[in-house]
């Protein structure tokens, strides 16, 4: 064995260019798995850093018609009492509050826990302690980065304090950065003791509140899923008139973590499989072309004694030494790979922040590399071990009918691989532009959008919108809970005066947004009947609602819906309609509150839309002095223009489409290479040939069809393949895209013709080259 | 049919040139059967490489049926090589992969022939050759003498002016060879002219006269 290795690395030495051209396309695949595959085992098979976590629960409940939600405390409170199956229930909400008394205020995200959240979690602080079931509503743990932030990271807390939304509060604990929870697209910094308000302890229809449990030892899932249930229809029987069609879902927490992004990554990770089969089949074909040249070779070591399954290993040697060089370059560019991904994508990929090169990653990349390296290698090793040592060793060189049929089957291969990542990343990149091109309802042009931290009274809201539209520039103003496009919806019932009650599944269902009257003018939503909002719709004037076109069209198909009375307020106009939840769900029917109305709703504070006659950007410290002057306190965040807006609610799709893009191009590349490769050694085989054919009256075009012709045929056979393969798999992607099918023929007929135009390419130099050749010296060859 | 006045093929080497052809000046008439004849390296092979169309560079004057080669361009030579001339080779150089019916095929195939016209045309030569048995056999299923004979079919099937012959029997034994040079004198006797390339006297015999080449130049 040892002799093989050294024979391999000294044949690799002598061919420096085909070692490097090995190594590199290599790289590329082993390279983009191990990247790809340092995500999904981050995400998916790196179980949760808590104790004993397979036990941790999430619980959610469903509500007819709204689906899985958050669960109300009143019946959190009845499951504790009731069931046996779980250790611990634990509550909790995500806030953000204003972290005050510091140069510049800024928002922070908390979680409001119940003060078992840690002890269940099984999680120990980095310093000081965590909650003790005695501690006072204020005291804090920080997060490290918090604490490394404003603290220096001073470990002796000494009764260090913070001040948040003018409270005082006492930091008890420190967490480490490994620590996270809940797992969200952005990182919590402080974690606070919380109990439900008493306005909320007893509303069954109030559903706010995350809940995390802990199964005790030997109860399965299934088991407290039915205990769950049993008790849902106990309070179903004792609440009718709020828990009706109500059930307990649960969901293992590494589950509700990762579960929404298993199938993203899924995917990827098969995208990028298809590019390492690529890789593969590229330097498969380069060493089948090595062992013709080496035919001699192998004759004269079979003539010497050596038998099939030697002259293999010696070629597998070879070809996993091949695949682990090209591992070593692959771990770079997996370390870069991953970093660059996770930079783009933090906010798409969960528990990013815990991803990272460990040892499931280095065991993946040794294994591909020793797979791929068979893999690649056998196919060549048999072929060159069939050779006959007294032809092998008459012909210095000449492909056997056998291995040509096989280089070509290898390309082939390689091309039907590239048109499935082709046809993926087509059908994204369709995806992408339909939803570009998806009228939002609203418009953009110079409007920009910041987050205010609220807590402040209906008239400062009023006096803010007024000061604001005041700025040189500023065309309009306006406030709105939850701006547009944040895949986030918020829905409720209401009921119509004069229509029969329903059952609360077919009770009419609404999205409720809370705005202030100018917010349409500063969106561009246009006015469709009735009236708009005003300065007097306060909460001293009747209660009024806007409603959109989509509320009007369902609710009140063939009626005027102005003055309608409903259970939210009178119907005092109708606005167009915007895509609210995202550019992929059309609008649904939605409710507009006055915030002048309703001020106790904003408590989460608001988002400011302002439009504007210049480029939005130039109106941020304009804008941020203006808010300043009415209220000092506030805190300013997330300033963003609408565009972005707009833009970051297509990042999934943009990410995915960058990343199959990414990938279908290096598959092309090594498609064409590996075309380039077959059809130029195929013609410089055959030159001989074209040397009798031009003596027989071929002239320079005929000869250059020939060529051509046979890397069409090739490229043919291969969108032929890679059609019935896209057909097979790309309904995977379906998930990810709008108006458009996973069987879209348009998509197909471009990336066949973009296949046919690079394989033309490719076979363009071979087929020159061949054109040009002199038949005298053809024929001479011989 | 052909006329050359002081053709001249040379390559650089180094400082100089080294001449392959010296002022070769010659003339053949149509129906003629022409030898060539010569030592090694005398330039027999290449003399018919441009009378073949398949050498374009070297200079001095070249009339074929008339028209002055030295003047056309690669595609009017192509032109002419499709029109008057067919090949036969010392190796044969039959394509390996193609059957004796598809190398039968090639010449047609480069002279804008109709496939159903192609067809007629090859079952003919098959049946004039006695080969249709052989139809579908590779080359390496045929002997020496068959591949040739193949060859020679291949090089009668578009109905040339002129078989340019390289060595013909060069790898044949005695009999086989005997029987390739009947079919030339018969294919000469139909009207054909043909010029080989060979060393055999005997071979020599089959033609009307003899041309000798000796370093590039023109014997007597």
């Amino acid at each position: 064995m040892l002799n093989d290795i050294r024979y391999a690395v000294r044949g690799l030495r002598k061919n420096p260019g085909f070692t490097a051209i090995a190594i590199v396309t290599l790289a590329l695949g082993i390279g983009a798995n191990t990247a790809i595959f340092s995500v999904v085992s981050g995400v998916l098979l790196r179980s949760l850093p808590f104790a004993d976590a397979s036990r941790l629960v999430q619980l959610n409940e469903t509500v007819a018609p709204f689906g899985v939600g958050v669960v109300a405390y009143p019946d959190l409170e009845d499951w504790r009492r009731q069931s046996a199956s779980f250790e611990a229930m634990i509550a909790y909400v995500p806030e953000t509050r204003n972290l005050e008394d510091i140069a510049e205020p800024e928002r922070i995200a908390t979680i409001a826990a119940e003060r078992g959240l840690f002890r269940m979690l099984g999680v120990k602080p980095l310093a000081g302690r965590t909650f003790r079931d005695d501690d006072a509503p204020n005291v804090v743990v920080a997060s490290e980065g918090f604490w490394k932030r404003h603290f220096a990271g001073d470990l002796s807390l000494n009764g260090a304090t913070i001040k948040l939304e003018n409270e005082t509060f006492t930091v008890i604990g420190v967490m480490p950065d490994r620590f996270q929870f809940p797992y969200r697209a952005f990182r919590t910094e402080l974690w606070v003791p919380w109990q439900a308000a008493p306005k909320w302890e007893h509303n069954r229809n109030y559903h706010a509140d995350g809940v995390v449990a802990r199964l005790k030892p030997g109860i399965s899932i299934e088991a407290a899923r039915h205990e769950l249930a049993v008790i849902a229809r106990r309070l179903e029987a004792q609440y009718p008139d709020t828990n009706r069609g109500r059930g307990v879902l649960i969901t293992p927490l590494s589950e509700a973590v990762a579960g929404p992004a298993r199938k993203s990554l899924l995917v990827l990770l098969g995208a990028v499989g298809l590019v390492l089969l690529v890789s593969c089949a590229n330097v498969a074909n380069l060493l089948l072309a090595r062992a013709t040249v080496r035919t001699r070779e192998v004759a004269i070591r079979s003539a010497l004694g050596a038998g099939r399954l030697r002259l293999v290993r010696q070629f597998l040697t070879e070809s996993v030494l091949l695949a682990l060089g090209g591992g070593l370059l692959a771990m770079v560019m997996a370390a870069w790979g991953a970093d660059l991904l996770l930079q783009l994508a933090a906010a798409q990929i969960p528990r990013s922040w815990e991803i990272g090169l460990d040892w499931r990653v280095f065991a993946f990349l040794l294994g591909t590399c020793i797979v791929t390296g068979i893999g690649f290698g056998l196919a060549p090793a048999v072929a060159a071990a069939r050779t006959d040592p007294h032809s092998g060793m008459k012909e210095a060189s000449g492909m056997s009918r056998g291995r040509g049929r096989l280089r070509d089957g290898l390309v082939v291969a390689e091309i039907a691989l590239a048109f499935v990542l082709l046809i993926g990343a087509g059908l994204l990149l369709r995806t992408f532009v339909r939803l570009q091109t998806t009228p939002t309802g609203l418009v953009a042009e110079n409007v920009l959008t910041l987050h205010v931290s609220g807590h402040t009274t209906a008239s400062r809201y009023h006096e803010l919108e007024q000061q604001i539209t005041q700025i040189p520039g500023v065309v309009a103003a306006g406030f709105i809970q939850f701006l547009p496009l944040q895949d986030w919806n918020w829905t409720s019932h209401f009921t119509i005066d004069g229509r029969p009650p329903e059952t609360p599944a077919g009770q009419p269902v609404a999205e409720l947004r809370y705005v202030t009257p100018g917010y349409f003018r500063a969106m561009g939503i246009p006015l469709r009947k009735g009236r708009g909002l005003t300065d007097h719709d306060t909460s001293d004037a009747p209660p009024v609602i806007l409603i959109n076109e989509a509320l009007a069209r369902r609710f009140f198909p063939n009626e005027d819906p102005i003055g309608r009375h409903t259970d939210r307020g009178t119907i005092a106009g109708v606005v167009g309609d915007v895509r609210q939840i995202g550019l992929g769900h059309a609008p649904a029917p939605e409710i507009y509150y006055p915030v002048a109305q309703n001020v106790a709703q904003t408590d989460s504070g608001l988002s400011l839309v302002v439009s504007a006659k210049l480029p939005p950007e130039k109106l941020v410290s304009a804008v941020r002095a203006a808010i300043h002057q009415v209220e000092p306190t506030q805190v300013v965040f997330n300033i963003k223009t609408m565009k972005r807006v707009i833009a970051d609610s297509l990042s999934d799709v943009y990410l995915y489409l960058w990343l199959i893009g990414l990938f279908a191009a290096l598959a092309l590349v090594l498609a064409m290479a590996g075309i380039y490769g077959v059809v130029s050694y195929t013609a410089s085989q055959r030159t001989h040939e074209m040397g009798i054919r031009v003596a027989l009256g071929a002239a320079a075009a005929d000869l250059f069809r020939m060529v051509l012709r046979r890397t069409l045929v090739l490229a043919g056979a291969g969108v032929m393949l890679g059609i019935a393969g896209a057909l097979a798999v790309t309904r995977v992607l379906a998930k990810f895209l709008f108006d458009v099918k996973p069987t879209d023929p348009a998509t197909f007929a471009a990336v066949a013709v973009l296949l046919g135009c690079v394989a033309i390419l490719a076979g363009l130099i071979p087929a020159r080259r061949a054109s040009r050749v002199d038949a005298m010296e053809a024929l001479r060859y011989e | 049919m052909i006329r050359l006045h002081n053709i001249e093929k040379y390559y650089e080497a180094g400082y100089g040139k080294t001449f392959v052809l010296r002022r070769i000046t010659l003339e053949i008439k149509e129906g003629e059967f022409v030898t060539i004849m010569g030592p090694s390296g005398a330039g027999k092979s290449t003399l018919l490489s441009i009378l073949g169309m398949l050498d374009g560079a070297w200079t001095g004057e070249f009339y074929f049926a008339e028209q002055p080669v030295h003047k056309l361009n690669t595609k009017q030579r192509v032109e002419i090589n499709k029109k008057y001339i067919g090949f036969v080779f010392q190796s044969y150089h039959l394509i390996d992969n193609l059957t004796v019916y598809e190398n039968l095929d090639i010449p047609l195939s480069y002279r804008n022939i109709k496939s159903s016209e192609r067809a007629g045309m090859v079952c003919d030569v098959l049946d004039r050759f006695h080969i249709v048995g052989k139809k579908d056999l590779f080359p390496n299923q045929l002997s020496g003498g068959q591949q040739q004979l193949v060859a020679v079919a291949r090089a009668v099937i578009a109905n040339p002016k002129l078989i340019l012959a390289d060595e013909p029997t060069g790898n044949l034994h005695s009999a086989q060879g005997k029987e390739i040079m009947e079919l030339f004198k018969k294919l000469n006797d139909e009207g054909t002219t043909i010029i080989q390339v060979t060393h055999s006297e005997t071979n020599a015999q089959y033609g009307h006269r003899i041309i000798n080449l000796a370093d590039g130049w023109l014997v007597n």
